[in-house]
């Protein structure tokens, strides 16, 4: 009786889901051949794209969990369209793709390093290139972190050893050309470093190569996130959540970011927490360190669960990370202190403190600081408050971490749009409020790009996104108190705790 | 609503404020920080938003009273190049130019090969290397 109600259900349920599918592979194929330049026409038509991608997204999610727990077919679904979107948006960027035959010709010159195939910026971003940069310069036995691409001791670093073909050399000269702000030495980490080596060495010079190495890392976060789904026993259909997420496919498939190690060994990190399997996490998550230092911030509610001796045990991985890089002494940091001193971007928070701090007198120099600072202390603050509430069970790893690391993105000086897929992983094994702000922030997060307009940060811009975020999670801290009334009328008498289901627990209401 | 949920929703509802605070106006690039020994280019992006492509090309004419350049790149193609008050000069390493300071459209000739990255949108060069003093 039970399957004759539910296999309609699952039927409907897979029949959206595949029109889904089709429909959201529609807009991928159209965004991966935008000419994404500067201006009002190619930008609105980007959102539009995306807006549209988080629509179907959305409603791909309803589908999903209306067919049914721990269906194969719906998880095959979700998995193919994971694959396909990626697979459809690892060509963005090349300008020769208006036919199947000048797009393999493309790809072909750019694995076989013939020339520079791509557009200096994939789908508005550009940090591939310092990526190729360094896997070569490790390649070739320099320490990327010693000198800056820009650095005039590399400019004869041809000039010795077999000569090499003139087109490898225009080659590489034109990636160091591609270069943002090349004259700050590289600010990634060893593991970053060794992705980026290991890219050199299967095809030097390819962009496509270190995307589709990143669109690897992407995927096992999938695969992570389902498995700690099934260990929770939550729907296994929630991976689409991160599987399908527009800004996740964009960021790694389509603009090549290296943040999809991260994502990658936080899901490895909360998976193996939720095993029990405390050195493995301990591994994960010194790992995670090692692609990027913004994975400290777990530090706090890692140590709850892990204890002092696999900490000890993820330090030791760090420091193994970065043995091979000392030569570098105290330039080892440099880029990423030149980051931290000097960036600025999307940073709502921020920006309301420097402006406070300008109006009561100092310099602009001095309210910036002023506004890194209070930055600074407010991150740390909204931290030990969440390390303090942190009841240190597997569970709730989760949705601490992603406060954590959401503190450090809407809090800090600069919100790149990737960032917010750090705290995806972690969002998506949450559940309630915990989940679903995130998940908002991934979409509103796009906006951001509307500086590429007229290559102006606009007051507006910041206003649109944090103001809808603001109204979202209002409305969601309403919802959740009046569903958590409901269900008090509802269930008197039964011990139910509503930690993961109207997220009262943890952190972000969650 | 308890104070957590009450701390968290002041925190965000004040991020909107930022729209009123900050006023219009360009992001903070970071700064370039040459190294102390002088060694390293100084070379800061300073339109860090605008999608840009580079390309080798050598002029083939100069209209100076419309700020345009006519050049043909390896492919043989012809294009106009725009050059405004942003446009940044340098001079490529290991030519007669790269002692020269102060380079402007003034030192660009008919068959000069440059290196130029210029705004893709709409063709205006944001940096010309000048690459030989003549072809």
């Amino acid at each position: 009786m039970g399957d004759a109600v539910e296999k309609p259900s699952k039927r409907v349920g897979l029949g959206w889901l595949l029109l889904l599918l089709v429909l959201s592979e529609s807009l991928y194929v159209a965004l991966a051949r935008l000419k994404a330049v500067n201006g009002a026409r190619p930008v609105l038509v980007f959102l539009a794209l995306m807006g549209g991608l988080f629509a179907l997204y959305a409603l791909a999610y309803l589908a999903a969990s209306h067919s049914g727990r721990h269906h194969g077919r719906t998880l095959a679904m979700i998995g193919a369209g994971a694959i396909l979107f990626r697979l459809t948006l690892l060509p963005a960027g090349l300008p020769d793709n208006s036919t199947a035959r000048s797009l393999l010709a493309a790809l072909r010159a750019d694995v076989r390093g013939e020339r520079v195939a791509y557009d200096r910026y994939q789908l508005f971003d550009d940090d591939v290139w310092r990526y190729l940069w360094d896997g070569q310069m490790f390649a070739a036995g320099t320490n990327p972190y010693l000198y800056p691409p820009a650095d005039a001791a590399l400019d004869s670093r041809g000039d010795t050893g077999p000569p090499a073909p003139a087109h490898a050399l225009a080659l590489w000269d034109e990636i160091r050309e591609n270069i943002s702000y090349p004259e700050i030495p590289t600010v990634y980490p060893p593991l970053a470093q060794a992705v980026f080596r290991l890219s050199h060495w299967l095809a030097p010079g390819s962009v496509m190569v270190m995307k589709s190495l990143f669109v690897g890392f992407d995927l096992i976060a999938v695969i992570f996130l389902a498995l700690s789904l099934k260990v929770l026993d939550q729907p296994t259909e929630g991976v689409l959540l991160y599987a399908w997420n527009p800004l996740v496919i964009k960021v790694f498939a389509g603009s090549g970011h290296m943040d999809a190690i991260l994502s990658a060994m936080i899901a490895a990190t909360a998976y193996f927490l939720l095993r029990g399997a405390y050195r493995a996490s301990a591994v994960s998550f010194g790992l995670a360190v090692l692609s990027k230092m913004s994975a400290l911030i777990l530090l706090p509610f890692l140590f709850k669960r892990v204890g002092r001796r696999n900490c000890a045990l993820s330090g030791a991985v760090i420091l193994a990370g970065y043995i091979p890089f000392l030569g570098a002494g105290s330039g080892l940091f440099k880029g990423t202190l030149t980051f931290a001193r000097d960036w600025q971007f999307n940073a709502g928070f921020f920006a309301l403190i420097r402006w406070l701090a300008s109006r009561l007198g100092p310099s602009s120099q001095e309210a910036e600081m002023t506004a890194r600072a209070a930055c600074c202390l407010a991150i740390l603050a909204v931290v030990s408050w969440l390390a303090h509430r942190d009841d240190g069970g597997a569970k709730t790893f989760a949705p601490y971490g992603a406060a954590s690391l959401g503190a450090l993105i809407i809090l800090g000086p600069t919100a790149m749009p990737w960032y917010v897929a750090w705290i995806l992983p972690l969002a998506v094994i949450s559940q309630g409020v915990g989940r679903r702000v995130w998940i908002y922030y991934s979409a509103l997060i796009c906006l951001a790009f509307l500086v590429m307009m007229d290559e102006t940060e606009h007051a507006l811009t910041l206003g649109l996104e944090y103001g809808a975020l603001a109204g979202l999670v209002w409305f969601e801290f309403k919802h959740a108190k009046r569903r958590r009334h409901e269900l008090e009328l509802a269930s008197t008498g039964r011990c139910e705790s509503p930690a993961f289901e109207g997220g009262e627990r943890s952190p972000s209401g969650g | 609503m308890n104070h957590i949920h009450l701390a968290s929703l002041v925190l965000v509802l004040a991020l909107p404020g930022a729209a009123f605070a900050q006023g219009s106006g360009s992001m903070h690039p970071p700064s370039p920080n040459p190294s102390a020994s002088g060694s390293i280019e100084d070379t800061p992006r300073l339109q860090p938003f605008a999608v840009t492509q580079s390309a080798k090309v050598r002029i083939v004419g100069i209209k100076a009273d419309q700020h345009l350049l006519i050049v043909e790149d390896q492919e043989g193609r012809r294009h106009d190049l725009k050059v405004d008050s942003k446009t940044r000069f340098k001079p490529e390493k290991k030519t007669d130019l790269s002692k020269k300071k102060d380079l402007s459209v003034a030192d660009l000739r008919t068959g000069q090969v440059l290196k130029v990255t210029f705004r893709i949108s709409d063709g205006t060069a944001t940096e010309i290397k000048l690459r030989e003093s003549e072809h």
